[in-house]
């Protein structure tokens, strides 16, 4: 394994309190909300991963086996076990269709050639058919076409979690961490010194 | 390209403002040593970030002062070591030569010419460039051959006429990159180029409805010119602002997911500030208007 303190990004003579904001950064760029129906989720998931295994191994060393001090390390007691909250990258997914199986099974697997195969031979169009469809789409980069899918598969069934989560995603445009210094403010950014900024690089002119 | 992929100057440190400067003196001075004198007009933003992003030496870069035309006496630091440089040079020359290929078959008669003369005078440099980089050059053919196929069939679709353009810049992933990296570049980079397509293409809106060229916002929401100062406009102007963030969001994630070295909190700040910036701008209609009002602020300096 990697040495747990650059998997932090700190150094081995950090305070206690640096580890934990460190790892709470790293976790917070790395939550699959910011990769729900990514195609990059399986990465992400990765670095989550490798990013729970170094804080666990510093709190452990740190600890020297004295549990009172593990247990109260904020993230530690999820990351436990290799099942926490933040590796829920697999979400459980109902399906009764067989071929609507496989079809989610392509996508997982990153085929979505094979996937685009299948769907075309259901033979109906159900809400179903149209959330796969979206999620074929939304992992091709086709933004608006995955949204009118995913917006016709909850006009059809209203109730289904899944298609919701899938389609309020869509209506927020999208989910990424981004760091301090680059919140949410940008959006209202005043224009007069967004060009005040775009100074000319070759003396005022174009080159 | 265009020129919409520009830092946020305020959020970078001067040392970060002046790498990327050298960057882009890095990219020109290389567009003129390969290509010649007149190359260097094709000299700019949206290439300086395909050479910071796509830069294969690790660690600071070695930056030279070189004197050139803007700065014919002092100087300017510019990276010219950096092997991407060719790379981006190619590239350039080669969008340059298909869109006036592109040009030239769609229009007619006298207009033809400005784009037949670029071709002639070009002509060597576009050979060169072929030569020097076939893959790209395949990818950039394929690609806006389809993509001029969808704008004669007035295509309603803008995710697959963005497709086609996010295409030639992800294709320039290097294929030599361990995996996870290269699928997060070309994430990126194919966000990156959808973006760039689609905010052209609502910076062209009105000029493309003047001459009723095929735009596909227009085809997609099938506006109207009054309709676009009215109720739908309104819908189409949320729609395409509500998928441009969500494209500067998948970049961004991708972004977090690759290393790239020196150049990171650059890129970084182009990403999560400077889009945003331009995005702001081309909706707000200040970003036609931005060399005049800079010209303005100059006088009253």
């Amino acid at each position: 394994m990697n040495d747990p303190y650059s998997v932090l990004g700190i150094s081995p003579s950090a305070t206690d309190e640096e580890v934990k904001q460190a790892y709470r950064k790293l976790a917070r760029k790395y939550h699959p909300d910011n990769y729900q129906d990514n195609p990059l989720a399986d990465l992400a998931e990765e670095k989550m991963k490798e990013i729970n295994e170094a804080y666990e191994a510093i709190t452990r060393m740190r600890a020297g086996g004295s549990a009172t001090q593990a247990s109260s390390s904020g993230y530690q007691s999820r990351s436990t076990g290799g099942n926490s909250s933040y590796n829920g990258y697999r979400q459980q997914r109902g399906t009764t269709n067989p071929l609507y199986a496989q079809v989610r099974s392509a996508i997982n697997a990153g085929d979505i050639r094979r996937a685009e195969d299948l769907l075309v031979q259901a033979p109906a169009t159900d809400a179903e058919f149209y959330f796969l469809q979206g999620s074929i789409a939304y992992r091709k980069g086709w933004l608006d076409e995955a949204n009118a899918n995913f917006q016709r598969a909850v006009s059809m069934e209203p109730g289904n979690v899944e298609y919701r989560q899938a389609y309020n995603m869509m209506q927020q445009g999208g989910r990424a961490y981004r760091s301090e210094g680059y919140g949410t403010g940008m959006d209202t950014m005043d224009c007069c010194t967004a060009l005040m900024c775009m100074n000319c690089l070759c003396g005022g002119g174009r080159c | 390209m265009f020129g919409y992929v520009l830092p946020y100057k305020e959020a970078l440190t001067d040392e970060q403002w002046q790498a990327y400067h050298a960057a882009y003196c890095g990219l020109c001075h290389g567009l003129k040593e390969r290509y010649g004198f007149l190359a260097q007009f094709l000299l700019n933003y949206d290439f300086t970030f395909l050479t910071m992003l796509l830069r294969r030496e690790e660690g600071a870069p070695e930056q030279r002062c070189l004197r050139c035309v803007s700065a014919p006496v002092r100087g300017r630091n510019a990276c010219v070591q950096e092997s991407v440089n060719e790379l981006a040079a190619d590239c350039s020359m080669l969008l340059m030569y298909w869109k006036l290929r592109d040009q030239l078959a769609d229009e007619r008669g006298f207009r033809k010419l400005p784009a037949l003369f670029l071709l002639i005078l070009y002509r060597r440099a576009f050979r060169r460039a072929a030569q020097n980089a076939p893959a790209c050059s395949r990818s950039i053919e394929e690609n806006l051959r389809a993509l001029g196929e969808l704008e004669r069939q007035n295509s309603p679709s803008i995710d697959r006429t963005a497709d086609r353009f996010a295409r030639i810049l992800s294709d320039l992933t290097p294929s030599d990159w361990p995996l996870g990296q290269r699928r997060a570049t070309e994430q990126l980079l194919y966000h990156l180029g959808r973006w760039i397509y689609l905010i052209d293409a609502w910076d062209d809106l009105k000029e493309d409805f003047r001459k009723r060229d095929y735009n596909p916002i227009i085809s997609r929401f099938g506006l109207t010119r009054e309709a676009l100062e009215q109720a739908p406009g309104i819908e189409a102007r949320e729609e395409m602002d509500r998928t441009l963030r969500h494209s500067e969001n998948l970049a961004i994630s991708a972004f977090h997911l690759g290393s790239f070295g020196y150049y990171a909190p650059i890129i970084e700040n182009i990403l999560c500030a400077g889009l945003p910036m331009v995005r702001q701008m081309v909706f707000s209609g200040q970003w036609k208007k931005r060399h005049r009002i800079k010209k303005q602020e100059l006088n009253r300096q």
